[in-house]
């Protein structure tokens, strides 16, 4: 019952910077989605990684295959911020191996704001790690939805521009030779580059 | 496209240094905690933390060039203006945000 009731006031805590996140989160979904990783990378980023700037970098990162060093690099320089989080995150009131673990490393900037607050010096420990959890599920949901809306709409899209005037490329789909072949080196990632080749040759036709 | 063991790999690299930068400053933190310096850094420490990231948000808006920041200045003053007004963290996130995105729209396409 208590367990419930911190939950729900996690919860309800949680949605203003929650929802802000979101915005950000569907976003980067559909970004993922164009640049043409399968959908559920975007999932694995949101939800392994759970550091939405460097997620927007590491997307850049990956698809120009750069070196794991500078990978590291990135998210050394672009999170060292969190250092100080250390001072005033109330990790005193997490105890327990797991949950400490679970606490640090959800320790988003969202999770900061929310228990670096006056009001937040009384919650416990199922409160801060719900706050937590609910700011994880926000950004992990919120990026899952907006690749999945990129490939539903792209889906759509496809099959709508399926006209009589598109009869002659509607029959090899899902290749896209030109988009797929470019070279990894190239400057910028390939955009819609799963997009079917009948949405292409359609849109040049007309 | 990268294969699956690559980005698996970046995804592990970049998961364990950001959760190494968040967990490991607590450990080197508990011999600390008794000082006196610590204490008044965690009370002063919000305000900092949160002027940083204001700093590191708007750090590519470009004043010298159209549209000389102005989307951004303008979406920054809703928010501060509807934060001192009502003191409602909600309102004033999602209005501010809504502006900017208003604004960011006319500018890009008009």
């Amino acid at each position: 019952m208590e367990r419930e009731s911190d939950a729900r006031r996690a919860l309800a805590g949680s949605s203003s910077v929650g929802l802000a996140a979101a915005a950000m989160g569907l976003a980067f979904g559909v970004l993922v989605t164009q640049s043409g990783l399968p959908w559920w990378w975007a999932t694995i980023f949101a939800s392994v990684v759970f550091a939405g700037s460097l997620e927007f970098l590491l997307l850049g990162l990956v698809l120009t295959t750069a070196p794991l060093g500078q990978v590291a690099a990135a998210a050394f320089l672009v999170n060292f911020r969190h250092v100080f989080y250390a001072m005033s995150f109330p990790l005193h009131r997490v105890p327990g191996a797991a949950a400490k673990a679970y606490s640090t490393f959800a320790l988003t900037d969202e999770a900061y704001a929310l228990t670096a607050r006056p009001d937040a010096r009384t919650w416990n420990r199922a409160r801060i790690l719900w706050t937590q959890a609910f700011v994880h599920l926000f950004w992990a949901g919120s990026v899952t939805l907006g690749a999945l809306g990129a490939v539903w709409s792209r889906a759509w899209r496809d099959s709508s521009s399926r006209s009589p005037r598109c009869s002659s490329c509607s029959g090899s789909t899902r290749s896209a030779p030109a988009a797929t072949s470019r070279p990894r080196s190239s400057p910028s990632p390939p955009r819609w580059s799963g997009t079917s080749c009948s949405a292409n040759r359609c849109w040049w036709s007309r | 496209m990268p294969d699956a063991a690559y980005l698996a790999s970046a995804v592990a690299v970049a998961a364990a240094v950001t959760w190494a930068l968040r967990a490991l400053p607590f450990a080197l933190l508990v011999p600390l905690r008794r000082s006196e310096v610590v204490p008044h850094l965690a009370a002063a420490m919000p305000v900092g933390v949160m002027s940083i990231l204001v700093v590191h948000t708007l750090r590519h808006t470009t004043l010298t060039a159209p549209p000389h920041g102005v989307a951004v200045g303008i979406a920054l003053a809703t928010t501060v203006a509807l934060h001192l007004w009502r003191r409602n963290v909600v309102l004033s996130i999602a209005c501010g945000t809504l502006v900017h995105v208003v604004l960011a729209g006319v500018a890009s396409t008009g």
